[in-house]
């Protein structure tokens, strides 16, 4: 088992929005999918504004391009979303 | 029901007086008064049996038009066949099981001798109509007594697990176990009629000694009896394998039950596993 | 019988859902209209949209989970407009006012895909400010099975890409009576068909029921109906074999048809492709109408509903024509726009819990793969 000490690898992202309010949607919408190996990454999403903060610690870079290529993914539909229906 | 198919199988019996008594989803059910070759009025000296001798079990398997000819004729002469061995056998292992009196596989024809007897409400006594019976009657006297702790009940279970204990300890796996093929027959020594189980339809039997089958055996009754009898299943099936964890330990056959519940979890797992795709 | 209309708001005479399906290789998007008090015959649920796209593979090869929900996701927001346009005119920027709720699968099926089509509803369902619907996708399946075909209390066949089982209804569940120990049969068709290397469009089952037409020799397969239950693998890998040495040109006796009717005809003739197609649908589906049949005679029904995917083969839907209609029963089928995955079932499905009062919040709104039928409480019957 990994302990949140050894996860050595980290990265931000921070991701502005139109306002507050697309900001705290997109959080909610992210937020609730659980991490596949918790032992392995932590991903964590706050909003400040309308700024969305995303931060991932990992155990190995690997991991952490493997989820951050799945946020991105997953923050294009919503942003498409807003784009078409707000 | 289909006319037809009972016209048929009067060309194929003439001499008998037919009275359908249950149609299932392979064979028809006929009862007859007459003994396909003994004289009429014969009285069987045969002592051992329970069966009623002035009455005689007719199953007969009607070519299924939907499917193709040959898949239909393969699939009803080796059922029959296979029923009518597996029967033959029982009854020379000892068994309790309807005895074989004839068959004629081409034309998916057995003969048999009658067990069984008419519950309160004039349904044949499967095991199956004997639960829901108790069922409905405890509903409607609000769960008094509970089914689901009556010793009747328990022991009638932890019987039925026991006969299957024993058929798979003759490696013969049943290959449709549901509460509808286990008839209760009342034992006719004592005069209060104990009701003791039967099972019956052997038409998807085989001779196997793998754990994987007795396990999927299990399985198969489990899963009838969660769909049969949802509220009570998780009980009854305890029951079921009390009783069958019984049968092995009388066999002094431990190791094989371990092995065949072991292999249950699995089954049970993959049955789980499954449903991964919509 | 059930009141539907406990939560109706002020002045409310209908409802509008919106569902959103991507459990597998299709996007289906649909939006639905329930009108106040019962659902009955004269009083019909109303399709207002119902759009699909589905991901085709190269013929030879199955669709992956992470092709699939790329796929998805290209096309998940596209879609949705097409369906409100369809269903409300143009004006985007109103017509989601009518929705009530928008309704998703949460399961079962594929991970990836199921999860690119929750972020949308997610989004959408905040944006909006409508509640969400989690739905299970074999119940969207039966519900608007029902719905289309008015079959009141059927035995439910459900044969699709990953799921093979026998259903009915009781005590506000719809219980599982028998079902595949191994694969699926829609699965079973596809993975024979990527052996033929026939194409996957518009589906491979499609593709096989074509060239079965043209089969005439029966080849004997292994029958394997275990009770209620079946399974699969075993035929598959037995016809797959043989048609390895088909197209490898070995040698093997089954694959020469016993010409005429007694099978001592010298006249040796192939069996190809057609036959191989045709034996395998007359082998899987005899054994899917004996398990419906026993299903049948177990709980005394006589209507029968096929829904799912496979539900759509002809000659399947003949043969538990044929069966039903020797017990003096009725069958029930709907057409590919219903029986093959799409969004309206998802829709209805989850405005019937809607009605209840039900509904998913975002924290629980995580899809899963494994989702029984039996898990989820009915509570829009009674009966």
């Amino acid at each position: 088992m990994s302990k949140e000490g050894e996860f050595t690898h980290t990265l931000e992202f921070k991701v502005p929005f139109l306002n507050s309010k697309q900001a705290t949607i997109a959080c909610k919408s992210l937020n609730p999918d659980p991490i596949l190996k918790p032992n392995e990454l932590e991903v964590s999403y706050v909003n400040e504004n309308e700024v969305l903060i995303i931060k991932f610690t990992g155990s190995s870079d690997r991991v952490i391009r493997v989820a951050a290529n799945n946020v991105i993914e997953n923050l294009k539909t919503v942003i498409e979303c807003f784009e078409v229906f707000d | 029901m289909s006319v037809e198919i009972i016209k048929r199988v009067e060309q194929l019996l003439p001499y008998h007086d037919l009275k359908l008594i249950s149609q299932g989803a392979e064979a028809l059910v006929f009862i007859t008064t007459k003994h396909p070759y003994l004289p009429k009025n014969y009285k069987s000296l045969d002592l051992s049996t329970d069966a009623d001798s002035s009455k005689y079990i007719i199953k007969y398997r009607p070519p299924k038009p939907y499917r193709h000819e040959i898949l239909d004729k393969q699939i009803t002469k080796s059922r029959t066949a296979s029923e009518a061995k597996i029967l033959n056998k029982l009854t020379i292992l000892n068994f309790k099981t309807p005895k074989l009196i004839s068959m004629d596989a081409p034309h998916g024809l057995i003969i048999m001798e009658y067990i069984g007897y008419d519950l309160n409400n004039g349904d044949i006594s499967s095991l199956k109509n004997h639960l829901w019976l108790l069922e409905k009657q405890q509903e409607s006297n609000n769960y008094n007594p509970n089914v689901a702790n009556d010793a009747s009940v328990e022991s009638l279970l932890k019987m039925v697990g026991e006969r299957l204990g024993e058929l798979h300890l003759y490696d013969i796996v049943h290959g449709d176990l549901t509460s509808s093929n286990i008839m209760l027959i009342k034992d006719s020594e004592s005069e209060t009629g104990n009701v003791e189980p039967t099972l019956i339809d052997f038409g998807l039997s085989s001779y196997s000694s793998l754990s994987e089958d007795k396990a999927v055996d299990l399985y198969v009754l489990e899963r009838a009896l969660i769909s049969t009898h949802p509220v009570y299943a998780t009980q009854y099936n305890e029951w079921m394998l009390e009783g069958y964890c019984q049968a092995y330990k009388a066999q002094k056959s431990m190791k094989r039950h371990v092995e065949v519940i072991r292999r249950l979890e699995g089954v049970r797992l993959r049955g789980r596993k499954r449903s991964l795709l919509g | 019988m059930v009141n539907l209309d406990q939560y109706l708001k002020p002045n409310q005479t209908e409802y509008y859902a919106l569902g959103l399906e991507g459990s597998a290789n299709k996007l289906g998007i649909g939006i639905i209209k329930h009108n106040i008090g019962q659902l009955t015959t004269l009083n019909k649920a109303e399709v207002l949209s119902n759009v699909r796209d589905t991901y085709i593979t190269p013929a030879g090869e199955g669709f992956l989970p992470r092709d699939t929900a790329r796929h998805h996701r290209n096309w998940v927001v596209r879609l949705i407009k097409e369906a409100l346009n369809e269903a409300f005119g143009c004006g985007l920027h109103d017509s989601f006012k009518k929705l009530d709720c928008i309704c998703f699968t949460q399961g079962p099926g594929m991970g990836a895909p199921l999860q690119s089509v929750v972020i949308a509803a997610r989004t959408l369902s905040q944006l909006w400010g409508i509640p969400m619907i989690g739905v299970n996708h074999c119940i969207g399946h039966i519900e608007m099975g029902r719905e289309i075909t008015n079959a009141m209390n059927p035995v439910v066949l459900y044969v699709s890409g990953g799921n093979t089982q026998i259903i009915a209804y009781s005590r506000q569940r719809y219980r599982i009576f028998g079902e595949t120990l191994d694969i699926a049969i829609g699965n079973c068709l596809d993975r024979f068909a990527r052996v033929l290397k026939i194409s996957n469009y518009p589906s491979p089952g499609y593709n096989i029921e074509q060239l079965a037409k043209k089969g005439k020799n029966f080849i004997e397969l292994p029958y394997t109906v275990k009770g209620m239950d079946l399974s699969m693998s075993g035929i598959l890998e037995f016809i797959e074999s043989l048609a390895n040495d088909l197209f490898n040109g070995k040698k093997n006796k089954l694959l020469i048809a016993k010409n005429g009717t007694n099978g001592t005809n010298e006249d040796e003739e192939k069996i190809t492709i057609e036959d191989l197609c045709f034996s395998l649908q007359e082998c899987l589906y005899a054994m899917l109408v004996e398990i419906t049949e026993r299903a049948m005679a177990h709980v005394n029904a006589n209507q029968v509903l096929i829904v799912g995917g496979v539900g759509c083969n002809e000659r399947l839907q003949e043969m538990m024509k044929i069966m039903v209609l020797d017990r003096n029963g009725s069958i029930f089928a709907t057409d590919e726009r219903f029986c093959i995955d799409n969004g309206i079932m998802i829709a209805h499905a989850g405005l019937l819990s809607y009605r209840m009062g039900d509904f998913t919040e975002l924290s629980e709104s995580v899809c899963t793969q494994k989702f029984r039928t039996d898990e989820v409480l009915v509570k829009w019957r009674d009966d």
